[in-house]
């Protein structure tokens, strides 16, 4: 049975995976001198990782999907009525809920590695930057993705969470861009970084188990 | 014999207003109940405090022996439950949908799925999205007695479904019931449909359960009476258990609960030229019933069933 | 045999069927010792709560019209019930004063009604004295 739910859930984001890389597979082309659209991206003359925009980007295709994810998995069951269908199974609901968060986090976090690891493989060949590729340039972009895991709890959090779209229904998630743009632009400390991103991603969570068992749906 | 489903003084609000209102429910094991409301009534909200998926203001249920709030897997793995709309994942093919659910249940008849799901002509690589809404809602039923549940609980099964469609599901149902020991408990507007298939029936109105008897009961209980009058057209209050009254021109129409001696002194008090009794199929008495004003109703349980025995024991 | 059921009428269900069968074994439809269909058929048939069938089958047994041979079925009995002599005469008396106050207001003749009445008695089986064979 969890083999079910899991690949329920993984065939349920398949959409928004696949709008996700067509976006990160234009921008790290453009990134790498071969703009796909005419506008957007470009600059090969930037050094990969260091000065570049690759983290902007990243940030917001990264940020984006888990934004998108995260809603889908919580709120679009409640439109189409298929938790009336799903919580009737005869399995713990902290389960059921517990597989569609770790199926998330661990599709926005693999996303994330894939895209830094495709662009450094790119960087890293010879010939395509002025600059000799060192790991630690890749560094800003493994903490920013790390503390991109609250955009999605968040996010999760905003659709489980019974309340006005028009209303207070978003602010976990917006709450949670604002906590990961301050940690991008002000944090130089990697340990600081995985502190508030673990703070964060842990209150969601409670957040979003003390919904799931107690709200009417 | 122990009761599937209790519920005590169950109740739900929703903004001011009371949608369930001090619920009594008592479903006995091996029965099929219907339940009937106008819509809003409570009927939808009910359920889902049954199911545990609305968490009720005060009061509480037990399915199966087993607080509602809590229910363990292996309770739920005795129950069916078809929400309103027959709720699926769209994108599954009714293959895909098959192999999901049985990975649930320890026990699973496939030779009654595939019968169901044979007998109605389905394709099985067809996705769940693209098929009509009859054909869904015979999807949902097969998936539902699958796993052979002792509790089946329906919320408005035949919603939107066409007369032909409906017959389909009532016939599949009714194949259900045949085994014996297994509780129904559906809720539904089609009081056709109802009055063949439920062996009881409770109806409520606005939050409150103001029905709960056999079906037959009910139907036998409820009179039309028109009383012509030459002159001026009396007041009815003084009418025990009357439902609604309403003046016709000359005469004077009331709707009575269990027409006895006492109702046709109070009657014949007001002095009519002539009183006509007339009975109601299930349809126009639940109209009659629920269409009154609210304060005032008489409420129809057990009371009324010791009424009518002594009544039998009079005659015999 | 075929029945019906009608849930918009006015009579409730198990009652249409009791009548139903009443009237297929007076017009001598349903012989005596023919078997009736078992409860689960005629509940898939009809589209009824077998509990509904059960019920008309065992009040028709009570009347004794029908009678239950265990493991063999339900039949129609071979004698049918009997009443007092005067309770059959006064039911008779019930029910003609109806027809008859119907046919009035219908605008009928007396010799119309008669002429009707020698018509459709013999589309039924009579069995007491001085039956007319059909």
């Amino acid at each position: 049975m969890w083999k079910a739910l899991v690949i329920k859930e993984l065939r349920e984001s398949a959409g928004i995976v696949a709008l996700a890389a067509l976006a990160a597979v234009i921008m790290v082309t453009g990134m790498a001198g071969l703009p796909l659209l005419p506008f957007g991206v470009t600059g090969s003359d930037d050094f990969p990782f260091v000065s570049d925009t690759f983290l902007f980007y990243m940030g917001v295709v990264v940020g984006l999907l888990a934004v998108a994810l995260g809603l889908k998995q919580s709120a679009w069951e409640t439109g189409s009525g298929t938790y009336y269908f799903l919580l009737h199974r005869p399995v713990d609901r902290v389960t059921i809920f517990a597989i569609k968060v770790i199926i998330g986090i661990t599709i926005v976090l693999g996303f994330g590695v894939a895209m830094i690891l495709f662009y450094a493989a790119w960087a890293a060949a010879p010939g395509h930057s002025g600059v000799p590729f060192l790991w630690s340039m890749t560094f800003p972009s493994w903490r920013l993705l790390a503390s991109l895991s609250i955009v999605y709890v968040g996010a999760f959090f905003s659709g489980i969470r019974p309340a006005r779209w028009y209303g207070s229904r978003l602010g976990p998630v917006i709450a949670a861009g604002f906590v990961v743009a301050a940690l991008a632009l002000t944090s130089p400390w990697g340990w600081l970084t995985v502190a508030v991103t673990i703070l964060f991603v842990a209150i969601n969570l409670a957040a979003i188990f003390l919904y799931v068992n107690s709200r009417d749906y | 014999m122990t009761d599937a489903i209790i519920t005590e003084r169950l109740t739900k609000h929703y903004g001011g207003r009371r949608v369930v209102d001090s619920l009594d429910l008592r479903i006995p094991q091996g029965s099929v109940y219907g339940l009937l409301g106008r819509n809003g009534a409570g009927k939808s909200t009910t359920i889902k405090m049954l199911m545990g998926m609305v968490r009720p203001d005060s009061g509480r249920a037990m399915l199966l022996g087993e607080d509602a709030e809590t229910l363990s897997g292996a309770t739920r793995a005795r129950i069916a439950y078809l929400a309103e709309g027959h709720p699926l994942y769209g994108w599954m093919s009714i293959d895909e949908a098959v192999k999901f659910t049985r990975s649930f249940y320890p026990r699973w008849n496939d030779a009654l799925l595939d019968q169901i799901l044979d007998h109605f002509e389905l394709r099985r690589k067809q996705k769940y999205r693209r098929l009509s809404k009859g054909q869904q809602a015979q999807v949902s039923l097969a998936l539902a007695v699958a796993p052979d549940p002792e509790l089946l609980v329906l919320d408005d099964p035949t919603l939107g479904l066409d007369t032909v469609v409906r017959r389909d599901f009532l016939e599949s149902l009714i194949q259900i019931i045949q085994r014996q020991g297994r509780t129904i408990l559906f809720s539904s507007h089609i009081l056709g449909d109802v009055e063949r298939v439920a062996d009881r029936i409770g109806i409520m109105v606005n939050g409150v359960l103001r029905v709960d008897c056999r079906t037959e009961t009910f139907r036998e209980s409820i009179r039309k009476l028109v009383l012509d009058f030459a002159g001026n057209v009396p007041d009815a209050v003084s009418i025990p258990r009357l439902v609604s009254s309403r003046q016709v021109r000359s005469s004077l129409e009331l709707v009575v609960v269990g027409y006895d001696d006492v109702q046709r002194e109070a009657v014949e008090a007001l002095a009519p030229l002539s009183i006509e009794v007339l009975e109601l199929n299930l349809e126009d008495a639940f109209i009659e019933y629920t269409r009154g004003p609210r304060r005032s109703l008489p409420l129809f349980a057990t009371e009324l069933e010791n009424v009518e025995s002594a009544r039998d024991q009079g005659a015999a | 045999m075929e029945f019906q059921v009608d849930p918009t009428t006015r009579a409730p269900i198990y009652r249409q069927l009791m009548d139903q069968i009443r009237e297929a074994v007076a017009r001598g439809r349903l012989k005596a010792g023919a078997r009736l269909p078992s409860v689960r058929v005629l509940s898939r048939e009809l589209v009824v709560n077998p509990n509904t069938i059960a019920r008309v089958y065992s009040e028709l047994e009570r009347e004794g019209v029908l009678n239950t041979r265990p493991g063999l079925g339900v039949f129609v009995a071979e004698t049918q019930p009997e009443l007092s002599a005067a309770a059959r005469r006064q039911r008779l008396s019930e029910i003609l004063d109806a027809f008859l106050t119907d046919a009035v207001h219908l605008g009928f003749s007396s010799d119309e009604v008669l002429a009707a009445l020698s018509k459709r008695i013999r589309g039924f089986q009579f069995t007491g004295a001085g039956s007319k064979d059909a």
